[in-house]
């Protein structure tokens, strides 16, 4: 089995947009869904994902806001823009056909 | 400690090389708030004693040093900071008005040009440090760091010794063969410095104290024996020093015995006020 990092890597911007349009969210909540869909495979790093929303920021793919937290600590939250939005339809499509291509090459007339 | 205190203490010792800027700060906040996040919902799941938590919030962090490398500056983004430049230009005008005031006051007083040398200039210099160390300080007290506060702090004392020598010996015109006496205060402006600093970071005052009782008593016996002559008799000045030293030292220790003694009473007693009662029940 491939190691979960090498899964994910050029992936995880795709994968925060798609979590962010299904709603605003904060850096724990998406590591925490990232690792429960990834079945135990998948362990995903805070400082990857701060990387990634740093990235995605200046590229105005996210905007960010302060909201309420737990324990006395405010929660940074993120909201996908609609060249956010654009983009990961994009990286969707992309997506669809190489997988759809590489079950194809990899998995033969097993399927 | 607890979690909020315990991250807070956490995330300042990571941040610590990283300047101060507003997305250094919005990352260490966002991190709190994950962590918080985190250690909450771990709490809620049951299971895990705090300092397992603690542990598994901090691991789930990763390798967070290309994340910090992004947020230093580089020389080129220093230079452009708006501080620095600030800075230099304070540094350039303090200069330039240094130079004009001295050059007016030699034209028009006779005999300036050597005393005017010696003392506009050093006093723009020290002017100079003021302004340059008078931000680093003020951060250093904001953001608890002890060992800059105390550099910086002793620095300013050499600088006022100095001065006062000179002031000394040149303005109110008392010999160098006794002026000398002030840089004899330093070491004892030093352990205030370091006092101060301790004082910060909320450390034990002992040490400090401990160096600043002689480093006290030193300076005060030769001023008194410079001033009046009477080497002889004065000298208890030191004696009265290390004996407040060896005071000081006495009660230290004897606190830390009472402590330590009530402390194993506390583990050592073999019944507890309830095991007293139900006994008396008997």
């Amino acid at each position: 089995m491939a190691h979960g990092g090498d899964i994910l890597r050029g992936h995880t911007e795709t994968i925060i947009l798609r979590i962010l349009s299904e709603g605003d969210s904060y850096g724990y909540e998406i590591s925490k869904s990232i690792i429960e869909g990834g079945e135990g495979v998948i362990d995903v790093k805070d400082a990857t994902i701060y990387t990634a929303f740093k990235r995605m920021e200046e590229d105005g793919l996210l905007s960010t806001y302060w909201g309420d937290g737990v324990g006395g600590a405010r929660r940074r939250y993120y909201r996908i823009t609609e060249k956010g939005r654009k983009l990961y339809t994009e990286k969707a499509e992309e997506w669809k056909k190489a997988s759809r291509i590489l079950d194809k090459l990899i998995l033969g007339a097993q399927k | 400690m607890n979690f909020l205190e315990r991250f807070k203490t956490y995330l300042r010792s990571l941040f610590k090389l990283v300047p101060p800027t507003k997305e250094a700060a919005e990352l260490r906040e966002a991190m709190l708030g994950d962590l918080m996040s985190r250690a909450m919902d771990l709490k809620e799941s049951g299971g895990l004693t705090d300092d397992e938590i603690y542990e598994k919030c901090i691991e789930s962090i990763g390798d967070y040093q290309p994340m910090l490398n992004e947020l230093r500056m580089k020389p080129l983004e220093s230079v452009r900071s708006p501080l620095f430049q600030r800075g230099l230009l304070s540094v350039l005008t303090i200069t330039l008005f240094a130079v004009v005031l001295y050059l007016v006051l030699a034209v028009s007083i006779e005999g300036f040009w050597g005393v005017g040398a010696y003392t506009v200039f050093p006093i723009a210099a020290v002017a100079i440090i003021a302004v340059a160390t008078a931000n680093p300080l003020q951060r250093a007290f904001r953001l608890k760091r002890p060992v800059i506060a105390a550099g910086i702090l002793s620095l300013y004392s050499v600088i006022l010794c100095t001065a006062l020598f000179f002031v000394l010996w040149l303005a109110v015109g008392i010999s160098p063969g006794k002026t000398w006496v002030s840089f004899t205060y330093i070491p004892f402006l030093i352990a205030i410095s370091v006092a101060i600093a301790t004082k910060i970071a909320k450390k034990s005052l002992f040490v400090p104290l401990l160096i600043a009782v002689p480093a006290a008593a030193v300076p005060i016996y030769l001023t008194a024996a410079v001033a009046t002559g009477l080497w002889h008799p004065l000298w208890i000045i030191i004696l009265v020093g290390l004996l407040a030293d060896i005071l000081l030292l006495i009660f230290r220790i004897n606190r830390k015995i009472a402590l330590k003694a009530r402390e194993a009473a506390e583990k050592e007693a073999p019944y507890t006020e309830e095991d007293v009662s139900e006994w008396k029940k008997r």
